[in-house]
């Protein structure tokens, strides 16, 4: 079997974003605030504003928080997550044992933005999807390419 | 034999203080050696400046045939290390520890061998921050082990275990020796360097002030042996006969005699007490321990 290092820095990096996402999967907190919350919002946000309608094209508020609540979202899987995680590990000694081994720290950067890229996108199609479903707005059409460069 | 670990005139200064001063050292292959001190001796200093975490003041330093200064990719995959103090994988179980781990090196051991090498097979899918402490420093060792070093650091590995589990972790440590691998372990336990080493060296204050093997460290198998037994009633030390008398080093509830040759001293002393015929039922005699030695090698000249 050949291993990820000896296949090159980029299988190196999807195999340390594997695993990096499966600890992060497994973080109930993580997995609260980066994947529940922005939902919750959502649910929370629409249920009571979602039928006002906000600034001159008359947008549909529903429709309207959409990015900004994905953003949160993304927010909590890049920023927060990151510097709570990479401090626990730096804490505990976890980065140390790692640069006893051959492996670049480029890697580990690298796995980590994967990691929160994957995650990111999973955010904003979710809250994309749970727009769409909830509110039938053809202004979320616009949304998305905002969202996409958040993202 | 060839030498995997070669260190002249070490020296790493903080501030005004010399944290290491000035050590040399040599390791063979396949040689456990062990790095023994008390707290704050400098142990975690060399072992450190060895695995290339820290920068050196001054000194020669070759560690598998490099600077561990500039160590790089290829010198990290024959190098592996259990440090002082790391945490487990977060989210991961022990196999995908290993899983993730071995994916760094070029050729990795088989991950479910090593995991039965550190006897962890009933453990293999219990998440990693789960497993007790001595469970996961044993995990901490397979990591080390994962990618199939030829020489493994082991810094204060059973540091806060309990007696049963620092027995399996020497186990771990003796296969290691069977896998022909170079071990450097510090510790600060004389019993665990006297049962798993070759050669021990005893740094304090950042000097090395004895090196040998477990039986000879610090002119131990030439050290005074003390024999003490308690006499009857009646019987007072001034009773000995007097080549045993010269030997009387106190008088404490037991008599303790200091001699060279305890043989044939403790063989005058059982014809004297079969003479009175007394018996001396609580006789014993000691070498001096490596505790014994360690305590006065590392003793504070005050």
């Amino acid at each position: 079997m050949t291993t990820a290092a000896a296949r090159g820095p980029v299988a190196l990096v999807v195999h340390q974003a594997r695993f990096d996402l499966r600890g992060f999967l497994r973080n109930r907190q993580a997995r609260f605030f980066t994947l529940a919350l922005p939902l919750l919002f959502m649910v929370i946000f629409n249920g009571v504003f979602g039928d006002n309608v906000v600034g001159p094209g008359s947008t549909k508020a529903s429709a309207y928080y959409v990015p900004g609540i994905a953003a949160l979202g993304v927010i909590a899987a890049s920023f927060v997550n990151l510097v709570i995680s990479i401090t626990a590990q730096r804490e505990g000694g976890i980065l140390k044992r790692r640069r006893v081994t051959p492996v670049p720290a480029g890697v580990l950067v690298g796995g980590r933005t994967l990691t929160a890229i994957g995650v990111s996108l999973v955010v904003v199609i979710t809250c994309d999807w749970a727009c769409c479903a909830n509110a039938l707005e053809p202004e979320v059409s616009i949304a998305r390419p905002m969202m996409a460069l958040t993202t | 034999m060839e030498a995997v670990v070669s260190v002249r005139g070490l020296r790493k200064r903080y501030g005004a203080v010399d944290a290491v001063a000035g050590i040399d050292l040599e390791i063979d292959r396949g040689e456990i050696f062990a790095f023994l001190g008390p707290n704050g001796a400098g142990k975690t200093t060399t072992v450190e400046i060895l695995e290339g975490f820290r920068t050196r003041t001054a000194g020669e330093v070759s560690v598998l045939g490099m600077d561990p200064a500039h160590g790089d990719g290829p010198w990290r995959d024959r190098v592996g290390a259990v440090l002082q103090e790391s945490n487990a994988e977060p989210g991961l179980t022990v196999r995908e520890s290993l899983q993730l781990y071995s994916g760094y090196y070029r050729a990795p051991r088989d991950i479910d061998e090593t995991i039965a090498l550190v006897g962890l097979g009933e453990k293999a899918d219990t998440l990693a921050p789960q497993l007790s402490g001595g469970q996961r420093r044993r995990l901490d060792v397979a990591l080390a082990l994962i990618g199939d070093p030829e020489l493994i650091f082991l810094d204060e590995p059973t540091t806060g275990f309990d007696p049963s589990a620092r027995r399996t972790a020497w186990h771990v440590i003796e296969g290691l020796r069977e896998l022909g691998k170079t071990v450097f372990l510090t510790t600060h336990y004389m019993d665990e360097a006297e049962e798993l080493a070759d050669r021990i060296a005893v740094i304090a204050d950042g000097r090395i002030v004895a090196e040998g093997t477990p039986g000879t460290l610090g002119g131990r198998n030439s050290m005074a042996s003390t024999i003490r037994f308690t006499l009857p009633q009646g019987t007072g030390a001034d009773d000995l006969p007097a080549e045993l008398r010269a030997l009387v080093a106190g008088v404490d509830g037991r008599v303790t005699l200091m001699t060279e040759t305890p043989l044939a001293h403790v063989g005058s002393l059982a014809e004297w007490a079969r003479g009175r015929g007394i018996d001396l039922p609580d006789l014993d005699v000691r070498r001096p321990t490596l505790e014994d030695v360690y305590l006065e090698l590392t003793a504070d000249p005050a």
